[in-house]
């Protein structure tokens, strides 16, 4: 008891020195509330006041000249019953009428008696938690365990808790009682939780003008994949995660509020990824300088590299208040990473290990051999033709009786993650740290051996002065990983004749037909170095004048082999081996000064920041390419190549921008915000390097109007708020303004070198324009929080490739198209709190986004290259072809629209828009609940789709399996059957391929995650100096109710996502 | 205050430097990538441009000529077709927007693309000596012209381009074959005019020669009879630079040179990178095509003593059926690995100085062709055979000695109005008048409004 005495006066005397030297200047008579805002601007602490406790609105006398904090403090509450107490850099404000009373009475001290204790959460002990004695006026708080001690008096005594976030509680102490151990229950809501905005700025969502939302570690923790934006699916409205496949670190499609370009590039959809304030470059490596063969594979997600337990938030910054600041690149949106960083506090150890069994849940359904054999003889008799052992080596030379579900052969192993971490985290009221470290190790379901390992460190820091002026903080991370994961064709195995022997007799591999697992001959190794690291300096000039330098700079290095020995094609070819290296690195340098000003007028507060971006990344790789070898046991000697190509890449880019951005805020009811910007981007051609983007946020928060505070409504919260504003798009590559000559890849002599464009000097920034109107409101004290967004976004001045004949020379020329994209929407969301107690909890999440994409002008679109991509009015993402009319029921064939009425149906007078291929709306349901010491969350997720790709059935001329479905064949005349009568003839067959009969519902609603978690009670713990300790289960993907016939509505013929089951513990010391 | 502001300044000032240095900040320096003024500032760089288009021209390599061959009546499909293309070319079913006949108009009007930068790039030089400009600038205006030859004879009219500025020139009507040759000779004379008399290294680069060469089988198209005899004399003289090359002899002792790479027949051959040899790409998929056999077939039209049947052509004995065999070496043991493909070579000359003589009215006309005939072992024409006949012999001796090499039988055909006789008489199934075109890809006619496709295709 003794040490936690001291312990308590060690902190109190920590806190005190910090404070003397936090001075303030300001005179005048401010309501409590303004001067609590001024010495939150001056000096940055924060003031924790219970509003049914504190007038604000009690004007005061403050004549402040480089005064102390604490003594302008003890002026001003002079006649006022309130107290303060300075922890850390929080002052809590008591009420304090009894102090006045006793003083008079003087203190009669009786018998000195303390009562100690602790306060814990359901996850553990609370620190700085004001403990108040009510008869005898004495404050204390609790420590970093949790534990206070306060004096009493030598009756029954009555305690008041009371923390930010947390419901206030009275417990009474008998005069016998000396031990509390109390639970308080957190009664914090989405309002209450902090946004990052840009430039490391923070608001409480009560203020902010923008829309943003995010996720939080807690969220993220529960998703035990490689890509933390995996965890974000379906999560966030307005954000569109689209998985591609099922393979480990995969790269995903992300769409924040609908696609603003023309420009079918992926990487020119993309938002801007920032990472602890430095632009991420998201774009994978594999497909700098790779070659055509490693182009095929899915591009590896760079974001792999950051480890998601150490990222403590991530926010999707939407409208162009949110973006405006990011202008030039923030048309798409902002997805902020924000690392985890150390918190003032004892040294806590902390260390997780999962362990993850994966499976793939759906198979599809396909052929048996009986079936396909039968599909393959009706189909020739339907046609007339005589089946021959050279035309039908299924029917004839191939096992009639083997049967195999290659699914099920070739996919059905458990797939395994190992995933452990530990870090190290603590600090003083000067000094916090982080560090932590992780290795992480994931196969697939069809091969044991080769597998994506992640290994990672990350070191973060922060300092700051005794007189607080002067702050730094550093990040610093290191990830490598390695993947040689080979990826299979999954659909390759979907479609292989189930009698089919993928070896022939005396076990080689067979190539009657492509050999689906040859590719397993093969050798794909990425390996990828990735470095983040940020230095932030900020120094106070003046009490509200703060001077800031960010300086960022990451690298990203991949090394890339891909071996392919003779052995994986197909001898009849007599393809000699070949194989591939690549060597890029891309490297990023940002450089942000700023400053920041802070003014309080009466009730009237502003703050200004003035900035500028200095950014320059360089993108260089080398590509290695060897043919023609001899013999596979030489295959990784480039020199043994019978040819080598060399190709050299390097891209530079600059960015500089310098902007301004002012906000208002009146009597904390009215907020307003400007942001202007000028950017430069080195994209484009000299006179035309600039842009100015500006954009305008307001908010209302109307619940802290008098009238409908007074009118007990059960509105809590009420506030509504629009945007508008211009955000840029410079997405267009580089070196393109100018006539570029490169090495002449065709060899001729001597090094050649030919020009490798057109140029379009005058090129400049597409421009996005957003609308964005929301109403955020809590109902019944912020139990019910619900927020409606709309918005409508308009790009125009497209930056794309615009097709050209080639009788220039060249397919296309960078140019700005004068066309309208629009992407208009709602998003819902609605939080509920149904119950909360000490025993038992239970939240509700809700939401929903809907995006309407749209054409809205396009000059000349029929006489464009874009005739058959886009249609006015329409979405951008369309499927073309034949409009499918069903069967006709007297001869069995397919039937499409003759739209040209010429009697024949052809490309591309009868090609037509099908459908968007977009979901209509999307979403997810998610309820938690907390019961004692067990959480258990379940969270849901929604898409509707109604036209999705499915597998394509190619008629029965080939020897290729179909899905079960076409057993719904047309058979004989006057059947209404689904599917038309089995045919060889490959044009019927195209047309089919090519019309929307091979468009599926894919909507669905999954399960998407489900987590069980216990968490150890405190008192089996604390003997062995544990703070915390949790075992949990996960299961993700647990089952899909969906139309769909195909494995995987997400990812459609290809690998599917993984039902995955992880166990795993969380612990710290 | 004072030290306030003070403050204030020390924080602006570095925004305030940062603004007046912004465009320093947003150079880049671009690394293999160079710009038209670093190219054309000296006469070594401007000259590997020469290189490039050299390199894209050839791509085309024998693909035109095997694909030609199929459409005209010198190939047929193999037993083995691996490459799908080659039937729809031997049955005439080409559709215009997956066409296999695409590749063609693009590889071409790339090259001229390539050809007018250069012109532009020579024009704005300032480092380049006068005779690096004639030399670069001769070999893009040869570029073209030969690019300009191909397309006329394989889509009908095409638009004219002749500069890289895409904002004026991706909107053109199709021009009359006409005004196209018009350009092409143009062209051609002025290249004469600019290249230089001698090879430099290989006869892989287009020289004086070669230009007049080229101009003397144009004007054969543009009936200027005289311009191509004169072309293809001053060709023909230039004795110490070319001679006929040699055929096999019976007893082995000589193996035919003609198309080796460098030999004094040829005057432009395409350079190889002898790692891939020609007659490999073209024996290795030998299965997939064959000399056309039947009674109209090439085969069939050698003399019996002409000894170019079994230089030019030879019975691949696992098919039973023959192959192109002017290129031999097929990278096997043994085999030399030295040709080059041939694009303009001293028979031909012998060839267009025969015909254009002969409609000049010239007495000895066929003596050129005599010569040829002597090479091959076989006996001469007389001079007094009528025209009629003469003319014909001309077309038969093109026909064997110019077989398989770059669409030459097919031009030919075209060229005389013959080609509906001579091609429903080869194929009667099959020929449709219309397929003496080529389809405009669709995507150039979606991305140029005033193109429009050619008769008997639908886009």
């Amino acid at each position: 008891m003794n040490r936690l005495k001291n312990l308590l006066l060690v902190t109190s005397v920590l806190a005190s020195t910090t404070l003397s030297a936090q001075q303030l200047n300001y005179q005048g008579k401010p309501s409590l509330k303004e001067l609590f805002t001024i010495i939150r601007q001056q000096t940055g602490y924060n003031i924790i006041a219970s509003s049914n406790q504190v007038d604000l609105n009690a004007i005061v006398t403050v004549k402040a000249k480089d005064k102390m904090l604490r003594e302008v403090l003890e002026e001003a509450f002079q006649n006022l019953p309130l107290s303060f107490k300075i922890v850390g850099k929080e002052i809590t404000i008591l009420h304090d009428d009894r102090t006045k009373e006793n003083k008079t009475k003087k203190q009669k001290t009786v018998q000195q008696l303390f009562i100690n204790g602790i306060v814990r959460d359901k996850l553990g002990p609370i620190e700085l938690v004001t403990i108040y004695n009510k008869n005898n006026d004495k404050v204390t708080f609790t420590d970093s365990k949790g534990m206070f001690t306060i004096e009493r008096t030598d009756n029954t005594d009555t305690l008041i808790f009371s923390s930010l976030g947390y419901k206030e509680r009275e417990i009474y102490i008998p005069i016998n009682q000396q031990k509390v151990d109390l639970q308080l229950l957190q009664v914090q809501t989405v309002l209450d939780e902090v946004s990052v905005l840009s430039y490391g700025q923070q608001v409480s969502k009560r203020l902010n003008t923008g829309s943003t939302s995010g996720v939080t570690a807690a969220i993220i923790e529960k998703t035990p994949t490689a890509d933390p934006l995996i965890a974000l699916q379906n999560r966030v409205p307005g954000l569109l995660i689209n998985t591609l496949s099922g393979l480990p670190g995969i790269q995903t499609q992300v769409q924040i509020r609908g696609i603003n370009t023309v420009n079918q590039d992926g990487q020119a959809r993309q938002p801007l990824f920032i990472v602890d304030g430095i632009p991420f470059n998201n774009n994978s490596l594999s497909h700098i300088g790779a070659n055509n063969l490693t182009k095929s594979i899915l591009g590896e997600s760079p974001l792999k590299s950051i480890d998601p337990s150490t990222i403590a938030s991530i926010e999707v910054l939407k409208d162009a208040d949110a973006t405006a600041i990011y202008g030039a690149r923030g048309a798409n949106g902002v997805i902020l990473i924000t690392t985890k960083r150390g918190k003032v506090g004892r040294a806590t150890l902390s260390a997780d290990y999962y362990h993850s069994f994966a499976s793939i849940g759906r198979h599809m359904k396909m052929l048996n051999t009986a079936q396909y054999l039968e599909m393959r003889r009706e189909a020739a008799k339907n046609d007339g033709i005589e089946l021959t052992p050279e035309a039908y080596p299924d029917l004839f030379s191939w096992s009639q009786a083997e049967d195999h579900n290659w699914q099920k052969e070739y996919f059905s192993n458990i797939a395994h993650t190992y995933n452990a971490e530990l870090s190290l985290s603590g600090g003083s009221s000067r000094f916090n740290y982080m560090l932590g470290g992780g290795f992480r190790r994931e196969n697939t379901v069809y091969d044991k051996k080769n597998g994506l390992s992640i290994g990672n460190f990350r070191s973060n820091l922060d300092y700051n002065t005794a007189d607080g002026k002067f702050t730094a903080s550093l990040s610093a991370s290191y990830a490598t990983d390695k993947n040689d994961i080979i990826p299979l064709s999954f659909n390759n195995f979907l479609t292989l004749p189930p009698n089919y022997s993928l070896y022939t007799a005396n076990g080689e591999l067979n190539w009657g037909l492509e050999n689906p697992i040859a590719q397993l001959e093969q050798t794909i190794e990425n390996k990828t170095k990735n470095m983040v690291s940020n230095l932030s300096l900020s120094y106070r000039l003046l009490p509200n004048l703060v001077t800031k330098i960010n300086t960022g700079y990451t690298r990203m290095h991949m090394d890339q082999m891909a071996l392919h020995p003779r052995r994986s094609f197909n001898p009849a070819y007599s393809t000699p081996g070949s194989n591939s290296f690549t060597d890029a690195t891309t490297a990023t340098f940002n450089f942000e000064p700023q400053l920041d000003y802070d003014l309080v007028l009466g009730r009237n507060a502003f703050h200004a920041l003035l900035g500028g971006t200095y950014n320059n990344s360089e993108n260089e790789s080398i590509n290695k390419s060897g043919a023609d070898y001899l013999d596979d046991s030489m295959i990784e000697d480039i020199n043994a190549a019978g040819r080598i190509d060399i190709l050299q890449d390097q891209r530079q880019y600059r960015f500089l921008s310098g902007f301004a951005r002012i906000g208002w805020t009146f009597d904390q009811k009215y907020v307003l915000n400007g942001t202007i910007r000028r950017d430069g981007s080195s994209r484009f051609g000299p006179g035309n390097k600039y842009g100015n983007f500006w954009s305008l946020g307001a908010a209302w928060i109307v619940s802290e109007e008098k009238w409908l505070k007074e009118n007990n409504i059960g509105i809590s919260f009420a506030k509504l708020r629009g945007s508008y504003g211009l955000t840029g798009n410079d997405n267009i590559g580089d070196y393109s303004y100018f006539v570029n000559y490169a090495r002449s890849l065709e060899n001729y002599l001597d090094q050649g070198f030919l020009p490798t464009n057109l140029f379009n000097a005058n090129y400049q920034w597409e421009v996005n324009k957003k609308l964005d109107l929301a109403a955020e409101m809590g109902f019944l004290k912020d139990r019910i929080v619900l927020e409606v967004n709309y918005y409508r976004n308009r790009s125009g001045n497209q930056l794309v490739g615009y097709g050209l004949p080639t009788q220039v020379g060249y397919n296309s020329v960078n140019q700005n198209l004068d066309a309208i994209v629009q992407n208009s929407g709602w998003e819902f969301s609605l939080q509920t709190t149904p119950i909360n107690n000490l025993v038992f909890t239970w939240k509700t999440n809700f939401t929903m986004s809907i995006n309407r994409n749209k054409l809205l002008s396009f000059p000349d679109l029929s006489g464009s290259p874009y005739s058959l991509t886009y249609q006015l009015g329409k979405p951008l993402s369309l499927t073309w072809g034949y409009k499918y009319l069903g069967i006709n029921p007297t001869d069995g064939q397919p039937q499409f629209e003759d739209i040209s009425g010429d009697g024949q149906i052809s490309f591309p007078d009868d090609y037509t828009v099908l459908a968007p291929n977009i979901p209509t709306f999307f979403g997810g349901i998610g309820n938690s609940f907390n019961y004692k010491n067990f959480d258990l969350d379940i969270f849901f997720s929604f898409k509707k789709n109604k036209n999705a790709y499915f597998f394509p059935f190619s008629g029965a001329g080939s020897t290729m399996n179909a899905p079960v479905t076409v057993l719904d064949r047309w058979q004989q005349a006057g059947q209404d059957a689904k599917f038309p009568a089995y045919t060889t003839n490959s044009m019927v067959m195209s047309n089919y391929s090519s019309s929307n009969a091979n468009y599926v519902d894919a909507s669905y609603l999954r399960l998407n995650n489900m987590t069980l978690s216990y968490r150890v009670p405190h008192k089996f713990i604390e003997k062995i100096k544990m703070k915390n300790l949790r075992a949990y289960a996960t299961g993700a993907n647990l089952f899909t109710l969906t139309k769909f016939k195909g494995t995987d509505p997400e990812t459609g013929i290809d690998m599917p996502m993984l039902r995955t089951f992880t166990l795993g513990i969380r612990s710290s010391f | 205050m004072k030290k306030n502001f003070k403050y204030l300044i020390a924080g602006i000032l570095p925004l305030a430097l940062l603004s007046t240095s912004c465009n320093k900040l947003l150079e880049v320096t671009p690394k293999y990538i160079y710009t038209t003024k670093q190219i054309y500032d000296n006469d070594l760089l401007a000259d590997s441009v020469v290189l490039a288009l050299y390199g894209k021209f050839a791509t085309m390599q024998n693909d035109l000529s095997l694909s030609t061959g199929f459409s005209s009546d010198e190939f047929r499909p193999g037993i083995n077709n691996f490459n799908e293309g080659y039937t729809f070319m031997y049955n005439y079913n080409l559709n215009p927007f997956s066409g296999f006949t695409n590749s063609y108009w693009e590889t071409c009007y790339s090259v001229i693309g390539i050809a007018n930068a250069m012109e532009e790039g020579v024009a704005q030089s300032t480092g380049m000596t006068q005779a690096g400009k004639n030399e670069v600038l001769g070999q893009a205006k040869f570029m073209r012209a030969l690019n300009y030859y191909f397309l006329i004879n394989l889509y009908g009219d095409v638009p004219l381009v002749l500069t890289s500025n895409y904002k004026e020139e991706r909107i053109k009507p199709r021009m009359a074959t006409s005004t196209v040759y018009d350009q092409i000779v143009k062209d051609l004379e002025d290249a004469s005019a600019l290249l230089r008399d001698q090879y430099q290294r290989e006869r892989v680069r287009a020289n004086k020669w070669a230009a007049l060469a080229l101009l003397s089988r144009v004007c054969l198209f543009t009936k200027e009879w005289e311009k191509a005899e004169q072309s293809a004399s001053q060709v023909i003289a230039q004795q110490h630079l070319y001679r006929l090359g040699q055929l096999d002899t019976q007893d082995g002792t000589k193996v035919m040179d003609i198309f080796v790479k460098n030999n004094s027949e040829q005057i432009l051959q395409l350079w190889n990178s002898l790692g891939s040899s020609i007659g490999g790409y073209t024996l290795g998929t030998f299965t997939s095509f064959a000399v056309t056999e039947d009674e109209n077939g090439l085969l069939q039209a050698f003399e019996s003593d002409d000894k170019r049947k079994d230089n030019y052509t030879k019975l691949e004995e696992s098919t039973t059926s023959y192959m192109n065999y002017k290129y031999r070496s097929n990278g096997e043991d043994g085999m030399p690995n030295n040709e080059y493909t041939s694009v303009l070579r001293l028979s031909e000359q012998y060839l267009n100085r025969a015909e254009a003589r002969l409609q000049l009215g010239h007495p000895s006309a066929i003596e050129d062709v005599n010569i040829l005939r002597k090479r091959a072992g076989l006996t001469a024409i007389s001079n007094s055979i009528p025209k009629e006949q003469a003319l014909k012999a001309i077309i038969h001796e093109r026909r064997v000695e110019l077989c398989f090499e770059w669409a030459d039988r097919w031009c030919t055909l075209k060229r005389l109005g013959i080609a509906d006789a001579v091609m429903s008489k080869a194929k009667p199934d099959t020929w449709k008048s219309y397929a003496q075109l080529f389809p405009i890809p669709t995507t150039e006619i979606q991305n140029n409004r005033l193109l429009n496709q050619n008769p008997g295709y639908t886009n």
